[in-house]
């Protein structure tokens, strides 16, 4: 048989409703008419590929289509009870067109229900309960895949996948008795045929063909844009102009997500939620998001898009599970998410997801707001996030901080971690990377402000990072460079109250004078970590070399640090986060310096005497003044003191002292601590000592 | 009657089957016949019911007889006779006999197997083919290989959670890998028999809608199912797509109470009282003292005394205080025990009397249909229904003279849980005015009941149940509220000892739980100080849980140091009793990776392999219908384990041992690896079964042939997924189970002929239709499935998985 590509230009990504449109259509097409039929996306725009062309397909929804059974008997306004109303449901049940038999069994089956459990009026309580439980027990198997999109009874009590609101009702919008209203606009009810307009109104729907005279009515949260509301339209009261067969399609695709059973008996165990591609909000990872946007909304859903002809049942196989996996672990939440497209924790074909917010800001009705595309990609980098240890940490954070009974500057590190996470996930790169980086160090100062919240919360430090992190952040910058070497002299225990062994635990006391990292300029910090270490080393008899660190700098980068061209408060930010590595497992190397001759004389001289390790086996005991002169700028003071222990030690200084600016001075000192590559230290050695050493 | 005492000589070695049937079909008279073949198998002349049963023209779906008229004799001796002897050559093969208390399952299956040996047919091992062989399952006791000889006619025995779980493919207690096997053989060519269906709860309609689902989706041989119990209303039976009609029903008819052992039964007369005590004011010790004084006044010698009570307190106050003052044989009954205390009072509880008799305290545990009659029975007012099964305890058959019940009045303004004051109400209403309960007296008050019915079981859930892809988190799918009705409010609990301050240790065995309700369990934790672990799924160990987190459902540690409970008295919640650990053997888990079957003590290539594994195929299929798909099954065994030449599987198997290549050997590595350029790449999680799947789909084989290979180990089923800790290729191709695009799979020889080289396209595993490099479009692996499962519905589908793992574990069991 011919097979046609008929492009559903009314049916896009963008918004939820057209995209549940296009499920929709495709579902009924496959199920009602043509059971090869494949969908797919291609260019943004939906596409059937069936032996059907356009005119047949017109002719199927026109003449041939059976609506599925959507009733809810449970729900307040459904069409059931006194008080509610009847239009749409009183024609159905009247009609004796064929088309309409099923509905009318499913009609029939829910009045049943409520002469079975004895209902006057809309079910409260366990009475709804006992309606839900009734419904998915004795309801035919054609309505059921209804029910499972609308609702989950668990063992506690029954909940609802946002996407259908509360069990098919969305605030004062009862979803049910609008679709039977709907299908009374678009057919006659004696004949079962389309009316005039309904064959506009549905050209309009699949193929965007202007259609005429909509109808003003709500569609509810799948279509914010055409919802109402103040300022929403230039119309006097507000309502939604919709295509009816727009909202018929919409709810026959939402039907597609009914809930596997791996879904439905298990999903809230896992503490997440148990509807297909959904999970819990996280404000992160897009233009406006704030931590304001969790605790107002509900859920967010990702739809995916995909380019190969697919059939129905492995879309449904697809809807019903909703596979997004981190690891092992099911995603819970919109981090986790990103997380498991980044790393193939979804189903292979998927090319992309839309990603759907469904926040409350127009009263009781949910609306769904898009956040965005996310292209499948695996990257490495994120590899990196997922590794255990950190994957549990970000786990515990998340339980912790993201309450509201956690401190704002908690919510807020939290909120920038994931921030990152999303943007490594979708676009990834060393830039991003190095972002997500500086957020974890900031985590970490933060939960150390707060030690109350993180012993209260059972948080520990941040993990030992594993050394990929060195190569995934490198964007070849010079603060990338120095913040690698000076971190690799591994001081975590200097900015953080952690003791590192094999794993990073906090510190017990109250005070913790190894801390000294802190408040002020990052020549400030350098300094305090540089004198503190010195000081610990004094006190453990000097064993060692205090300020030693696995990756050397070049001299051409130290010198860019004293000429004050690094960006210092980056540099300060990517020390921390580099802090967090387990830097015992990063082997030794250095970078090397280009042509460059220039070596500041000044910074030579007192840099020789701060090794801690013999020159031309000489050792060059360490005096404490030298680099306090310095700090506190007097500089000429300073390097007289240098050059009076270089001689001591047997070299000949070319230089008696030297006059730098006090500013200068303390870039000097503070720079003491940068770890100089082995080649780099003979050439300081050539500028400021006479090549041979004075003879004893 | 002609004696036919001479001709029944039956011998094990004599008389095979197919002798036997013959020597039947020479006599006449198939009434008669039956007498001689019941008589001698279970020792007693039938009762006509049961003549009617085996020898009916039609099979009833319901057998509502009284409870003591010899059920289990009525069914395994109609199966019998039908499937061997009658017309009804239908019947089918397998036997399996739910029943909703283990308590119950042995004494069963002990009567099955004497009626089997009776006649000579009981099998003396699994492999005995033309006998019957008798299996159990039950919690913690499950027999082994009941699954490996699909095509031997057996018995299986087992609680509902064991082998409705299996039905639902989710099987309790078993490797998860293995739940297809047992959920094809329990769908086909099987008579299900649920018995005390009163009791099954939620478990009741998924009995019905699996025999429905069955029907609607059609199984190879038939799928037939009975109820059985005389208290149930029929229309519980009636959920959705239950094929129950309801007078499809065997009851007793005049003929039946001509006969007098029946009659006996039946007018079994009860004298009721109401016992001078009453619980009432909450005083529990007064309450016990003065029935225990009555029952010690009542208690006749050398019988046995039953009492029932409402609560397990009170149980175990009488107990106590009984235990003190009498000498006797006393017992105590309830469900807050651990399974192992459980066992071995059931095994005092079923054990000859002695001079003085006993006296059995019980809850309400005791209401199933336990084989036990009391002379003298003590109950606590209780709502009707559980007062009809607790009268059924009391002279059951119709031959004790001095019997008597006397119910102790509950005040309804007194603490009546587990019941309300308006069910005991309705229930004392009805008492007052009766002075006997005696069978007959019930039925004119009144004795039918229906089961609530939660959960039903809908045709979308079968077939979601059907795909076994586990969830990488590590949580089974739940099935629980279509097995069973949820204890409520209970939590399970396990006592262990540790050294230190964490307890480091693997999860419980079903011996060592006592249920206990969550409520007292929480208020033990809390006054007493006490400390409860939970297990942590994500961090993986045990951790601390708060009094006020405890939900229903959990499973909770305690240190044997905290106490709470008695060997003697079951859960009491007092610090003093600390008891004993149980002693388990635990299981070494399967996991995705495992391939135990192709670890043997010497090397076989794959081609010897494949020709065993063929030849137990065909061995299975000399004695099974020819309506199977043959030619799939005996192509699946051919290509099975041809994926093990891929390089991965070699290099773990023999290294480079020369010859091969190689389907089982002692594995020289434990990991699967390839070379490229140079370097040994792992590839783990590697299954051979999937590369033997792609070899077959890019031959042109069937989607059925090739299901078949790759399901064979139960671990590539419906989709084609990697896995999270896979290497991943760092050039972008698609991978999957340890499978890199474009892996070369070396020419190989199956049984003479040659398997050409292969290269492995995983195309199949993306969604929808591409080119797997034949220029034209394919559908993916999960499509083809999907297609196997609607046509062939998920019960065949899964027997014939069942059929090529049963041969290959043969075949392997003999090569290894």
């Amino acid at each position: 048989m011919a097979q046609n590509v008929i492009r559903l230009h009314g049916c896009r990504p963008e918004p939820i409703a057209h995209y549940l449109k296009a499920l929709g259509i495709f579902r009924l097409v496959s199920q009602q008419k043509d059971s090869k039929a494949r969908a797919f996306w291609e260019d943004n725009v939906f596409c059937i590929r069936t032996s059907l062309d356009k005119r047949e397909l017109e002719t199927f929804f026109l003449e041939e289509y059976v609506p599925s059974g959507i009733v809810a008997p449970w729900n307040g306004g459904s069409g059931f009870y006194p008080k509610d109303k009847k239009d749409g449901i009183d024609s159905l049940s009247k009609s004796s067109a064929t088309r309409f038999g099923r509905y009318r069994e499913v009609i029939e089956s829910s009045r049943q229900a409520i002469s079975a459990l004895g209902l006057k009026a809309k079910p409260e309580k366990e009475q709804k309960e006992d309606m839900l439980r009734w419904c998915r027990n004795n309801f035919h198997d054609h309505a059921l895949a209804w029910l499972d999109a609308a609702y989950l009874l668990t063992d506690d009590n029954p909940i609802y996948p946002p996407l259908l609101g509360t069990g098919g009702n969305d605030g004062r919008l009862e979803f049910s008795n609008n679709f039977m209203l709907r299908l009374t606009e678009i057919f006659d009810m004696d004949s079962g045929m389309a009316k005039e307009e309904g064959y506009v109104w549905l050209r309009g729907a699949l193929f965007e063909q202007h259609a005429h005279g909509l109808v003003k009515r709500a569609i509810g949260q799948f279509y914010p844009g055409a919802a109402g509301g103040a300022n929403a339209t230039t119309g006097f009261d507000g309502d939604a102009v919709v295509n009816p067969w727009d909202f018929v399609f919409t709810l026959e695709g939402a039907i597609l997500f009914a809930a596997a059973s791996s879904r439905r008996l298990d999903g809230y165990r896992q503490g997440g939620l148990s509807y297909p591609f959904t999970v819990r909000q996280i404000g992160a990872g897009y233009g406006s998001a704030s931590t304001s946007d969790e605790s107002n909304s509900r859920a967010e859903m990702w739809l995916p898009v995909w380019s190969n002809p697919t059939a129905l049942s492995e879309l449904e196989m697809l809807f019903s599970e909703g596979r997004a996996h981190v690891g092992r672990k099911r995603a819970v939440n919109g981090v986790d998410f990103a997380r498991a497209i980044a790393s193939l924790g979804v189903d292979r074909g998927i090319n992309s997801f839309y990603r759907y917010g469904f926040q409350v800001r127009n009263g009781l009705a949910y609306f769904a707001t898009p956040l965005g595309r996310w292209d499948v990609q695996y990257r490495q980098e994120v590899d990196l996030i997922n590794e255990s240890g950190l994957s549990s940490w970000l786990d515990s954070f998340r339980r912790a901080g993201g309450t509201d009974r956690a401190p704002n500057s908690i919510r807020r590190a939290l909120n920038k971690v994931e921030d990152c996470i999303m943007y490594v996930c979708q676009y990834g790169g060393a830039s991003r990377m190095t972002d997500l980086l500086i957020a974890l160090g900031e985590a970490e100062a933060t939960l150390a402000l707060n030690p109350r919240f993180v012993e209260s919360n059972f948080l520990k430090p941040i993990p030992l990072l594993p050394k990929g992190w060195l190569e995934a952040i490198d964007d070849d910058s010079v603060e990338y460079r120095l913040a690698s070497s000076i971190a690799s002299i591994s001081f975590r225990e200097n900015m953080s109250p952690v003791s590192v062994d094999r794993s990073v635990s906090w510190l017990k006391q109250e005070s913790h004078p190894r801390v000294v990292w802190g408040e002020g300029s990052l020549l400030d910090n350098l300094y305090r970590v540089f004198s503190r270490r010195i000081l610990d080393w004094q006190k453990d008899d000097q064993k060692g070399i205090p300020i030693a660190g696995s990756i050397g700098a070049s001299l051409d980068d130290v010198n860019l640090f004293l000429s004050d061209q690094v960006d210092e408060q980056r540099l300060s930010d990517i020390i921390r986060g580099l802090s967090l590595l387990r830097w015992e497992t990063v082997k030794k190397s250095s970078y090397s310096s280009g042509n460059y001759e220039y070596i500041n004389a000044g910074y030579a001289l007192i840099k020789l005497v701060h090794l801690f390790q013999p020159i031309d086996n000489a050792s060059i005991p360490y005096d404490a003044s030298i680099s306090k002169r310095a700090w506190s700028g007097n500089f000429s003071e300073a390097s007289r003191l240098a050059s009076r222990r270089l001689r001591a030690s047997g070299f000949v200084p070319m230089i008696d002292h030297i006059h730098e600016s006090a500013s200068l001075s303390k870039r000097i000192a503070a720079s003491l601590l940068i770890p100089l590559a082995d080649p780099e230290v003979s050439k300081l050695k050539k500028v400021v000592l006479q090549s041979k050493k004075m003879v004893q | 009657m002609l004696s036919m005492a001479g001709k029944w000589q039956f011998t094990k070695k004599l008389h095979p089957i197919a002798t036997y049937r013959k020597i039947c079909i020479d006599w006449g008279g198939i009434m008669d016949d039956f007498k001689q073949f019941f008589q001698k198998a279970t020792g007693y002349e039938p009762f006509p019911f049961q003549i009617r049963l085996a020898t009916s023209p039609t099979f009833p779906q319901i057998i509502n007889v009284p409870t003591g008229s010899g059920k289990t004799a009525s069914v395994v001796g109609a199966w019998l006779w039908r499937r061997y002897y009658g017309s009804d050559r239908q019947m089918p093969r397998r036997l399996v006999y739910c029943l909703p208390m283990r308590s119950l399952v042995e004494q069963t299956a002990e009567e099955a197997r004497r009626i089997l040996d009776n006649i000579g047919l009981l099998a003396d091992r699994p492999s005995e083919i033309d006998r019957v062989s008798v299996y159990t399952l039950m919690g913690g006791e499950i027999d082994e290989d009941w699954d490996v000889y699909p095509e031997a006619t057996a018995i299986l025995v087992g609680t509902q959670d064991m082998l409705l779980s299996r039905a639902l493919n989710r099987g309790y207690g078993m490797s998860r890998y293995r739940w297809p096997v047992d959920f094809g053989l329990l769908s086909n060519d099987v008579l299900w028999v649920f018995d005390e269906v009163q009791l099954m709860g939620s478990g009741l309609g998924t009995s019905t809608q699996l025999q429905g689902l069955r029907e609607w989706y059609k199984t190879y041989g038939k799928a037939r199912s009975i109820w059985v119990s005389a208290t149930v209303d029929v229309s519980s039976l009636k959920t959705i797509d239950s094929p129950v009609q309801e007078d499809s029903l065997l009851r007793l008819e005049d003929s039946d109470l001509g006969n007098d052992v029946l009659r006996r039964r039946v007018q079994a007369r009860k004298p009721l009282k109401q016992a001078g005590t009453e619980w009432k004011d909450k005083d529990l010790e007064k309450y016990a003292r003065s029935l225990v004084e009555e029952v010690q006044e009542k208690h006749i010698e050398g019988t046995l005394t039953l009492v029932v009570v409402n609560q397990v307190a009170r149980a175990q106050a009488i107990y106590r205080l009984l235990k003190d003052s009498l000498d006797d044989d006393v017992l105590l009954i309830h469900s807050r025990f651990r399974l192992k205390e459980r066992k071995e009072q059931m095994e005092k509880l079923l054990a000859p009397l002695s001079s003085k008799g006993r006296v059995v305290v019980a809850t309400q545990a005791i209401e199933a249909g336990l084989d036990i009659s009391a002379t003298t029975m003590f109950t606590e007012l209780a709502p009707w229904a559980s007062m009809v099964q607790r009268f059924g305890r009391c002279n059951r058959y119709g031959t004790d003279e001095k019997a008597q019940v006397l119910w102790v009045d509950v005040s309804s303004d007194t603490d009546v849980l587990p019941y309300s004051a308006v069910e005991l109400d309705l229930s004392r209403n009805k008492l007052v005015k009766m002075s006997d309960v005696g069978p007959s007296e019930l039925e004119l008050v009144g004795n039918v009941n229906s089961v609530e019915i939660k959960h039903v079981l809908r045709v979308k859930d079968m077939l979601d149940l059907f795909d076994t892809t586990p969830d990488l988190s590590g949580y089974d799918l739940d099935v629980s509220r279509f097995v069973r009705e949820a204890e409520d409010n209970d939590v399970q609990v396990f006592w262990r000892y540790w050294e230190g301050d964490h307890p480091e240790m693997l999860r419980p065995a079903r011996e060592e739980l006592c249920s206990v309700n969550r409520f007292r369990f929480s208020q033990f934790v809390k006054k007493k100080k006490v400390k409860a672990w939970l297990w942590d799924g994500l961090e993986g160990r045990w951790s601390m849980i708060d009094h006020d987190r405890v939900h229903p459902g959990m499973i909770l540690l305690m240190s044997v140091l905290d106490g709470g409970y008695s060997e003697e008295l079951g859960w009491t919640g007092e610090p003093n009793d600390q008891p004993e650990m149980v002693t388990t053997s635990l299981q070494t888990p399967d996991g995705m990776s495992f391939d135990p079957t192709s670890q043997a003590s010497k090397y076989q290539d794959i081609e010897t392999h494949t020709r065993e594994v063929v030849a137990e195929l065909v061995q299975l299929k000399n004695h099974l219908p020819d309506d199977l798909p043959w030619d799939d099954l005996l192509t699946a065994a051919e290509y099975h384990d041809v994926g093990k030449a891929h390089p991965a599987f070699q290099n773990m198997i023999a290294g480079d041992k020369p010859g091969g290549p190689y389907a089982k050997g002692p594995a020289t590595s434990n990991e699967y690896w390839v070379e490229e350029d140079g370097e040994k790449v792992k590839r783990k999680h590697f299954r051979h079964e999937l590369v033997s799947a792609l070899i077959m789909l890019s031959q042109g084989e069937s989607d059925l042939a090739g299901y078949l290979a790759a399901c064979h180990h139960g671990k590539v089923r419906l989709s084609i997924r990697s896995l999270p800790s896979e290497n991943i290729p760092r050039d972008g191709r698609r991978f999957a189970r340890g499978i890199w695009e474009g892996d070369m799979v070396p020419e190989t020889y199956l049984d003479g002929y040659a398997i050409p080289k292969t290269r492995l396209s995983l195309g199949y595993m993306e969604m929808g239709a591409i080119d797997n490099g034949s220029g034209k479009p394919s559908s993916s692996w999960l499509e083809r499935m999907l297609v196997l499962r609607d046509t062939y519905g998920p019960f065949r589908l899964a027997y014939l998985e069942a059929l090529i793992r049963v041969a290959d574990w043969r075949a392997s069991r003999k090569g290894g």
